[in-house]
This record gives structure tokens, C-alpha cells and sequence, in this order.
């Protein structure tokens, strides 16, 4: 083996070493991902799809590893990360797209829970007048009333629940208060019918 | 010639360190695994753990092991900004195995608790619906908007929690079951003080009744007693019980009369001073009765110079015994209302000098509820 072959090897290793570890880091794709997660968060995804969320979140710190076990290597890449990388921040949007649906879908529902409820109260009213007063004694007929009246009291503050921080809450409250609504509606109809056959 | 073989010594040296320092090197890269196991181990269990809901009720040791894993991937991070050689991964391990340990102890403890407060809201829903329930039952009668008021608004409370349960909410659950319930006390408590204040005066009810149907045992002739917590009235002849009817009271009807206007019907021992029909009553028939009485009169001026009552109040009158009763509800002024086919039957059967007996109730309070 002469002079020349030797350096000429010993530069080719030392040129092996140095463009193994040359392989370009996925900062931009990493950074697009975790913006893209953070986009999600602020629409409250961790609120209302919390399950989706922590998934994307498990992808991405699955690509994260990924990228230092490439580290960890003689010759590095970083191509299935990115890839990685890049599916996450479209799972991200799906995730805040889907966010958005599911807040859309409860307020939805909420408005017309609060619209039935108006209903049925208003009706009940009306079967107040109409019921017998031999409907359990004055104090009952009063309690109903009283119910009437905070069932109406409390929709009226339900009504203001564009802001809430958690519509899921403000669903079951409102189903609450037309459970009642319509608990009083039957009972009032089942006295009425009651009173009107025996005449 | 002694120099070429000093310098083919000098190669064959650097050839052999160089083959040496790669032997080393690819051996220490063989045994220096990256803790890739441990660390995905690690991720995939901070998953599970959320999905047994650790975030909500095992959130410390939650938030420790995602904190370990954190610093697991920063330090992993660091080793590998390391020459190769120089990396050393333990402490990366550490974290991980540590991270893992934490997030399987929230995984165990959300379950466990998850668990344990489904059966417990599960439980209290059932109880206070029962409670609610039965306050209905009992208490219906009961005047006064403020115990009902609370009652209602506990009673809403009740929905929203059952509504929370229905929905998986737990922790919302519970949280209305504690805004609930002690509501719902609050009217058990008021009730049954007011309840027992009442039935205070339960022995003098007793004496006036038992004196009452004595009498009209003796003297062979009619009494009435009107039982309000019952809502019903009793005619005795010759100290025998003959008639039960049923009767509406005054709106306010718990406690004795104070003032004109205050819609009680009052307590104590009467009698039939007048017999009206047709035109001479708007209410079908009624017997009219001699309130108030001296009692009544002596307790009037003593709570008005109290201040009990307001000084332009008058004590009030023409308490009665008519028809137009049956309607199922206290609706009187004070009066005492039959049915008027009722009506007819005691009205035939009793005479101006019937004695009337008006108590709160004939049955001690202990023996009232269901």
C-alpha cells in the first residue's frame, strides 16, 4: 500500500464521518406541526375532541423520538419524521376543523333545548290556569308556579352561553331545566284529563 | 533504507490505531443503544393514562410522569448533540422508567376514583331524588313561598346533576349534587322547625276536641271538630262520630288567626251563632261562627301592643262553615269550605249553639308522614 492510498482513504473516512452527520434537522416541519397543534388547542379542542387532540399530540412526539433515534445514528435521516411531521400538522387542522363542528353542533342543540323548553313553560302557564285547584291544594299548584317562574329564570340566563367555556356544561343544564319543564307539562295534562273526565 | 522502515513502522501503526479507535468506536455504538423502547414505552402510557381521564382525577401524578417525559426526550436531545462516543444515556432511561411508573399508578388511581365516584353520585342521585320525593309527599301542604322557593331551585339542581351523570360528567355531577342537596336540607329543616313549632300547641288541640265530644256525649247533643292538617271535618252526635267531610281552608291556613285579612283560619273553640241560605249567603249555606272569641280577643290586644300586629289592623269576622267547597285547595279568606252536597248534610244536622272545635290536627306530628 503506498503513501497515496493510504491518506486517500483516511480522507474518504474522515468525508464518511462528516456527511453523515450532515443530514438536515426537520426544524421548519417541527415548527409547523407544534403551531399547528397550538392552533387546535386555542379553538378548545382539548374541550370538546379531547381524545383527537391527544392523539395528534401522540404523533407528534412520536415523529420527535423519531428524529433522535435518527440522531442517535452514524448515518442519519429524517425522512420518515418529516413525513411524520408534515401528516401531523394536517391532522391538527382536521382536529381544529372538527372542534369547530362539534362547538357549532352543541350551541345548535342549545338553542333549540332552550326554544323547546320556552315552549313547554309557556304552555305549562296556560295549563295553570286551566288546572283544577283541587290539583293537590293551593300549595302545590303555588310550588308549580314557582317552578314555572325559576325555569323561566334560569333560561333566560342560559341564553347568554356564546361565551362559555365549556358548552358541554351548558347542555346539560338547559336539558335539565326542559326535564323539569316537561315533567310539570305531564303532570298538569295528566290532572286536567283526569278532572275533565270525571265531569 | 533504515528510513523506509521507520516510516513503514510509523503507517502500519497509524494503520493500526486507526483500526483500533473504529473497532472501539463500533463497539461502543453496538452497545450504546439509544433508549428508544423505553422512551415510546413511556409516550404510549401517558396515552392510556388519558384515556382513563388521569388529567381529571389523577392529575399530579399525571402531570409529574408527563414532566419525566419531557425531560427524558430534553436530555435525550442533549446526549445526542454529544460526539458519539461521549453519549451516555442513562439518565434518559431514568426518566423514562420513572415516567413510566407515574403514569401507571394515574392510570390505576383514575380508574379506581372514576370508579368509586360513579357509585357514589349514582347513590346520592337516588337518595335525594327519594328525598325530594318525599318532601313532596309530606310537606305539600305547607305554606310559605321561601321553604318552596329553595325547594325548587334545589330540585333544579337535582336535574342538572342527574343530567351531568347521564352525560358522563362525574366530576359536574357531583358538583351539583353538593350545590343540591344542601338546598333540599335547608327545606327539611325549616319544614320540620316550623312543623314543630306548630304542633306545640298539639295538647291543648288534644283537651279541646276530647272535651268537645265529651260534652256532646253528656248533653246528647252535636259538636264539630275541624282537623286542618287533615283538612277534614268531623260531626259527632251524642259523643259519637256520625259524619266525616272533606274541607278547604284559608290560603294561609297554618298558626291561628291574628287579623282580619290574613287568611288563616283561626284555632280554638266556637259556635254556630247564625244559620244562613239563599240570599243571605253568596257561598250556597253557612253556619256562622263567634269569632272572635275571648281568646282570640285577648291575644289580638296583647300582640298589637307587642307589635306583633300592625296598629291599624282590625281582628277581623265573619269566619263561617259554608259551601262551595270540594275544590281541593285552600282558597278561603279564613272560612271553612264544604262541598255543598256536604253542606246540605251537616247544615241539616247541626243548630245555632253547635259547638265548633277548630285545632291543627287531631294526630300528634310523628304519625303525619309517609
Amino acid at each position: 500500500m503506498n503513501k497515496k492510498s493510504v491518506i486517500s482513504l483516511f480522507v474518504m473516512v474522515i468525508a464518511m464521518v462528516m456527511f453523515s452527520s450532515c443530514a438536515k434537522l426537520p426544524q421548519v416541519e417541527i415548527d409547523n406541526a407544534n403551531a399547528a397543534i397550538a392552533e387546535a388547542e386555542a379553538a378548545s379542542a382539548a374541550i370538546y375532541v379531547p381524545a383527537a387532540l391527544n392523539a395528534v399530540k401522540d404523533t407528534l412526539n412520536a415523529a420527535l423520538e423519531e428524529i433522535e433515534v435518527q440522531k442517535s445514528k452514524l448515518f442519519k435521516s429524517y425522512k420518515a419524521p418529516k413525513a411524520q411531521l408534515v401528516s401531523v400538522v394536517a391532522l391538527a387542522a382536521d382536529v381544529k376543523v372538527q372542534t369547530e363542528a362539534r362547538i357549532a353542533e352543541l350551541k345548535a342543540q342549545i338553542q333549540a333545548t332552550l326554544d323547546e323548553t320556552t315552549a313547554l313553560n309557556n304552555e305549562n302557564k296556560e295549563l295553570v290556569a286551566k288546572a283544577p285547584k283541587g290539583k293537590g291544594g293551593t300549595t302545590v299548584l303555588m310550588a308549580i308556579k314557582g317552578e314555572i317562574a325559576n325555569i323561566e329564570t334560569a333560561v333566560a340566563e342560559s341564553a347568554n352561553f356564546e361565551n362559555s367555556e365549556n358548552l358541554n356544561v351548558n347542555l346539560a343544564n338547559v336539558q335539565a331545566l326542559k326535564e323539569q319543564a316537561t315533567s310539570i307539562n305531564t303532570e298538569l295534562k295528566t290532572v286536567i284529563e283526569k278532572f275533565q273526565s270525571r265531569k | 533504507m533504515r528510513k523506509r522502515s521507520v516510516r513503514r513502522l510509523i503507517i502500519v501503526a497509524f494503520i493500526f490505531v486507526l483500526i483500533g479507535t473504529g473497532a472501539y468506536a463500533l463497539y461502543k455504538i453496538s452497545t450504546n443503544e439509544p433508549p428508544v423502547e423505553e422512551i415510546r414505552k413511556a409516550r404510549e402510557n401517558i396515552s392510556k393514562a388519558n384515556v382513563k381521564k388521569a388529567d381529571k382525577f389523577a392529575k399530579d401524578d399525571l402531570k409529574k410522569s408527563m414532566a419525566l417525559y419531557d425531560s427524558a426526550m430534553v436530555h435525550w436531545e442533549r446526549e445526542n448533540e454529544k460526539f458519539i462516543l461521549f453519549r451516555d444515556y442513562t439518565k434518559v432511561r431514568e426518566f423514562a422508567n420513572e415516567s413510566v411508573r407515574l403514569s401507571s399508578t394515574a392510570s390505576q388511581k383514575a380508574s379506581s376514583s372514576s370508579d368509586k365516584l360513579k357509585t357514589e353520585v349514582k347513590k346520592e342521585l337516588a337518595d335525594l331524588k327519594s328525598r325530594i320525593d318525599h318532601f313532596k309527599r309530606n310537606f305539600d301542604k305547607l305554606p310559605g313561598d321561601r321553604i318552596w322557593k329553595q325547594f325548587n331551585a334545589g330540585k333544579l339542581k337535582y336535574e342538572e346533576a342527574k343530567a351531568a351523570y347521564d352525560h358522563g360528567e362525574l366530576l359536574e355531577a357531583r358538583k351539583k349534587l353538593d350545590t343540591a342537596k344542601p338546598k333540599i336540607d335547608y327545606c327539611y329543616k325549616e319544614a320540620t322547625a316550623i312543623l314543630e313549632k306548630y304542633f306545640e300547641a298539639y295538647p291543648e288541640w288534644q283537651r279541646i276536641s276530647n272535651a268537645a265530644i265529651k260534652q256532646s256525649r253528656s248533653n246528647h247533643n252535636q259538636a264539630i271538630i275541624v282537623d286542618k292538617f287533615a283538612r277534614k271535618c268531623y260531626l259527632y252526635s251524642k259523643g259519637e262520630l256520625i259524619e266525616i267531610f272533606h274541607v278547604d281552608l284559608g290560603r294561609n291556613w297554618m298558626g291561628s288567626k291574628n287579623h282580619s285579612g290574613d287568611l288563616t283560619t283561626p284555632e280554638g273553640s266556637y259556635k254556630i251563632t247564625d244559620k244562613k241560605e239563599r240570599s243571605r249567603t253568596k257561598y250556597y249555606k253557612a253556619l256562622l261562627l263567634n269569632y272572635p272569641n275571648e281568646e282570640d280577643k285577648k291575644r289580638f290586644q296583647a300582640n298589637k301592643k307587642n307589635g306583633i300586629i300592625a296598629k291599624n289592623k282590625s281582628i277581623g269576622g265573619l269566619i263561617e262553615i259554608h259551601g262551595e267547597g270540594g275544590q281541593g285547595a285552600d282558597w278561603t279568606e279564613g272560612c271553612v269550605a264544604l262541598a255543598n252536597k256536604d253542606m246540605d248534610r251537616l247544615y241539616a244536622k247541626t243548630s245555632v249553639g253547635t259547638p265548633v272545635i277548630i285545632v291543627g290536627s287531631l294526630k300528634p306530628l310523628n304519625t303525619l308522614f309517609q
